[in-house]
């Protein structure tokens, strides 16, 4: 049996001519002293406009490459390399965060004594807009994650599918690079996490948007364009989708 | 939305919790400004008063402490009457007297000569003056009248000696409203202190010249070794009641504040523990260190604005309770210096920034990643 992330167990995909917006290389993180090896030797790219997802069983270390995507943590060895820069010459993570990537938790963790209008304005205080401008843009998103009705309602005053959408509204807020969605439909039923999987692919679709989604459901994977599975902290396929994500659904 | 409303916002959630801490801020605040203020307020009354007599220099038996005769000699009057450019001299025994069946307890009460400017300056409001043949007879302060109900002509014990009032005086200074006048030689005589006064209130030709009065003061210094010449402020200021009525003053308002304290950081800590999730959510999506710590210092900023203001509206009504009790009217007045008020201000703004600098710290400085994992 092949070694999981040899060439023979990894599916490699077809490199779309497009320089990567993120290339991650021989990124290894171990926790408790190195005892625990959560990613071991794992290299991944991902090219501007791709809808991306990372699959894999609870353990794998899906959450943990997610983190090291998203600068929330740093490898022990490797290096990530975001629009051409490492991310280990960046002086201010939290900035870099703030301007280039939108995150969409599986919780939404949508702040619960601000409207949904004030929720999505949070990330703005990181930029250069002002109250007006950040309530106007705030609103624009709203109507793009079709919640303009629901600008000044409390998150407990929406439904789940309502909460992850203005959470995915404000981690647009910045206008990031790509957006980094960790279980984004985890909390959802069947009705709110087509909702929230349908918007992924407008953004996608219509914004040229770069989606990376960590999920264990083959159903959200299979709206993406690639699906990257770990088992064990390592690479063990790499698969680009015989459709696009669009076609699959009629 | 600005930044403000972020923090305010979080406080208006958790309404109880706020309330409870600007409550238990409030009392300190209240307990300092307060405190502080009367022993102040006790300062300044008797500063006051001496400024009201166009007294320049008071002169009493210096080194204070615990030495039991603390009177002076009345045969010093002429020999600073002839120092140069003394004005006026009026020697004056002070007593403090308690009518228990009153629930009076700190009763000053003055002895002043027949002919003292003191007495014709009076603001008599019923009755006379004291005359200089007025023998065991007094004048009360409008406040001491009216606590143990006492009205002209009426005999009121002093040392279990029968005085008859003859009038009733009005002062701006609370001391005096709440205190009695009788003439020299009576108090002399009730406190065996014949020919001896606490002190004398020197008033010179030219109070403005700072040299000319520091001429003088040595002047009179120089009489006799243990003679002591000081402006009103500062022997007051020097005086032991106030200095401890100042230093307990401080002491309770120092307890007080410690408590207030102990609740701000008790809040904030709480606060910045439950909110571990939202703050891991704001540091990820790429809010600074130092903006969690602003947002959070902001939170306890206005529970400290809060707590200052209910404070020092408590503090405000406190002192108008007091100085309307018939226990306490005599010597507290309702006013606080605006001064005190800034303190108080002051204080709350400090407690509320190194109550809440250790959770601001803690919360800014969890990862984005563990701050997410927490429950």
């Amino acid at each position: 049996m092949s070694s999981p992330g040899t060439a023979t167990a990894v599916e490699r995909r077809t490199q779309p001519a497009a320089p990567a917006i993120l290339r991650a290389v021989n990124l290894r993180r171990t926790y408790a002293d190195g005892q625990v090896t959560a990613l071991n030797d794992v290299s991944l790219e991902v090219h501007p406009g791709e809808y991306v997802a990372i699959m894999g069983r609870s353990g794998s270390g899906k959450s943990t490459l997610l983190n090291l995507l998203g600068a929330l943590d740093r490898p022990d060895q490797g290096e990530i390399y975001f629009e051409g820069e490492a991310l280990s010459k960046q002086r201010n993570l939290d900035s870099f965060r703030a301007q280039r990537i939108g995150f969409v938790f599986q919780s939404f963790y949508l702040l619960p004594t601000l409207t949904a209008i004030e929720n999505v304005q949070i990330p703005m205080f990181e930029g250069p807009l002002n109250p007006t401008q950040r309530a106007d843009r705030a609103r624009e998103l709203l109507k793009i994650v079709n919640l303009e009705h629901r600008l000044n309602h409390l998150p407990m005053e929406l439904s789940v599918g309502e909460r992850q959408r203005v959470a995915i509204a404000r981690a647009l807020a910045n206008e990031p690079a790509m957006l980094l969605a960790d279980e984004p439909t985890g909390n959802l039923d069947s009705t709110n996490e087509a909702e929230v999987l349908d918007l992924f692919d407008r953004l996608h679709r219509e914004r040229n948007m770069t989606l990376v989604v960590i999920t264990h459901s083959q159903d959200v994977a299979d709206r993406a364009e690639r699906t990257v599975h770990l088992r064990d902290g390592r690479i063990v396929a790499d698969v680009v989708a015989h459709h696009t994500p669009n076609s699959s659904r009629s | 939305m600005s930044f403000f409303s972020i923090p305010l916002k979080s406080l208006l959630r958790r309404r109880t919790r706020s309330a409870l801490t600007i409550l238990g801020l409030g009392i300190a605040l209240a307990a300092v400004i307060s405190l502080v203020g009367i022993s102040q307020g006790f300062e300044r009354s008797f500063v006051r008063m001496y400024q009201r007599r166009g007294v320049d220099l008071l002169v009493q038996r210096s080194g204070g402490g615990n030495r039991k005769d603390k009177t002076l000699s009345v045969k010093l009057d002429p020999k600073l009457r002839a120092i140069k450019g003394v004005r006026d001299v009026d020697g004056g025994l002070m007593d403090m007297i308690a009518m228990p069946e009153f629930d009076q307890f700190a009763i000053i009460l003055n002895g002043l000569p027949g002919n003292s400017p003191e007495l014709t300056r009076a603001n008599v409001i019923d009755g006379r003056r004291l005359e200089p043949t007025d023998e065991r007879s007094l004048m009360l302060g409008k406040v001491l009248a009216l606590n143990i109900g006492a009205k002209v002509g009426d005999d009121v014990k002093i040392y279990e000696q029968p005085y008859k009032v003859v009038g009733i005086y009005e002062s701006p200074t609370v001391f005096e409203n709440g205190g009695a006048i009788i003439l020299l030689e009576d108090l002399q005589r009730l406190t065996d202190l014949n020919g001896k006064v606490t002190g004398f209130a020197v008033s010179i030709d030219h109070p403005g010249n700072e040299a000319e009065v520091a001429r003088i003061a040595r002047e009179i210094q120089a009489l006799e070794p243990h003679l002591e010449a000081m402006r009103p402020d500062k022997l007051v200021a020097e005086v032991q009641e106030v200095k401890a009525a100042k230093a307990t003053a401080w002491i309770t308002s120092a307890i007080a504040l410690v408590i207030g304290a102990i609740g701000m950081l008790n809040t904030m800590v709480m606060s910045v523990f439950e909110r571990t999730r939202e703050i891991g959510t704001l540091r990820a999506i790429g809010w600074r260190k130092s903006r969690v710590m602003r947002l959070i210092l902001l939170e306890a900023t206005f529970l400290s604005i809060s707590g200052a203001v209910a404070g020092a509206i408590a503090a405000v009504g406190i002192t108008k309770i007091m100085s309307s009790l018939p226990l306490t009217n005599g010597y507290i007045g309702s006013e606080i210096a605006p001064a005190v008020f800034v303190q108080g201000f002051v204080i709350a703004l400090l407690v509320g920034f190194f109550g809440s600098l250790y959770p601001a710290w803690w919360g800014a400085s969890l990862s984005p990643i563990e701050a997410l994992r927490r429950k």
